[in-house]
């Protein structure tokens, strides 16, 4: 079956293969009351509240976790590949480079509870968060 | 189903000794505050807390004795309510009085004394998300800083998924169908 078309903005230029690092502050990482566990919220995974797409790292285009952290205090980093946010999530990847921060995309969609189930369980926690 | 958090408005005439920690955060006094607001209905011999928010109070009435979940709710909806601007450091907003009222309202619609409590988690535009999970099955609750309440069902072994919209706190009860005995 064909998969559905991505929305517009997907930038071709960037490999299914690129991983992507989404910065997780420490507030969504849950210590679930049902379990005791420490998990992800897939709340970690909308659009900011202004309505700009989700925020990524190009991880290979960045100068490392340390630098990727700095300034950021207990924060985590979770990752994923451009492919998965394409063909698991229906969802386009774009360059946005910002000032000091070269490496900056954004992964474009709308971010459905189910689509930010499916970020929230395909990632790979590389950093874990401090625990709130 | 028990209703374990109960309604009043106006002024507190019983205070709990475990209360005193939001008694003592209590802002009153600034006219820019709105009046209490009620919260559920007519328990029997009743505690009353109150919930000190940014710029209202929820004033409830808890029957008892007190369901498990109760305080941990009470201390994570406190704390969320004072977050700063841009506390997720991607442009977060406060947590807006409505969707922490409305929140704990559905806490208290959906949950009887014995329930698995909810992971309550700030949403990016001021609102409240509610979790639960466990073994392949999950719900999440949202509020809007509005107070408009959406939701969301997977069950992994079901294979079923379903989604509300628009779910006023007037008429819970798609959502109670919805999450079922949690």
């Amino acid at each position: 079956m064909a998969h559905p078309p991505l929305p517009p903005g997907d930038d071709g230029t960037i490999p299914d293969v690129t991983i992507l690092w989404r910065r997780i502050p420490p507030i969504w990482w849950l210590k679930d009351p049902a379990t005791g566990i420490y998990r992800l919220t897939s709340e970690a995974f909308d659009d900011a509240r202004d309505k700009s797409p989700l925020s990524v790292a190009i991880a290979a285009e960045t100068t490392g976790i340390e630098a990727f952290l700095e300034g950021y205090i207990g924060n985590g980093i979770a990752a994923f590949t451009a492919g998965y946010a394409r063909h698991t999530c229906h969802l386009a990847v774009a360059r946005d480079p910002v000032q000091g921060e070269p490496w900056h995309a954004h992964v474009i969609g709308k971010k459905r509870p189910n689509v930010r189930k499916l970020l929230r369980d395909g990632c790979t926690m590389i950093v874990i968060p401090r625990e709130e | 189903m028990t209703m374990p958090l109960a309604a009043t408005v106006g002024p507190l005439t019983t205070t709990a000794t475990w209360c005193e920690s939001w008694q003592r955060r209590q802002q009153t006094g600034s006219p820019s505050r709105r009046a209490p607001r009620r919260l559920l209905t007519d328990p029997i011999d009743p505690i009353v807390v109150t919930l000190s928010l940014p710029h209202s109070d929820v004033v409830a009435e808890v029957s008892q004795p007190e369901p498990a979940w109760l305080y941990s709710a009470l201390d994570r909806l406190q704390r969320l309510s004072r977050l700063p601007d841009n506390w997720d450091t991607y442009g977060g907003r406060p947590l807006a009085d409505d969707a922490i009222f409305t929140a704990l309202a559905v806490i208290a619609r959906l949950l009887n004394d014995e329930s698995v409590p909810p992971a309550i988690v700030p949403t990016s535009e001021g609102g409240v998300q509610l979790e639960w999970r466990r073994a392949g099955d999950e719900l999440e609750i949202r509020v809007s800083p509005s107070g408009q309440i959406s939701a969301f069902r997977f069950n992994e072994g079901a294979g079923k998924m379903a989604e509300l919209e628009r779910v006023s706190l007037a008429d819970l009860k798609p959502l109670v169908a919805l999450a079922g005995r949690l």
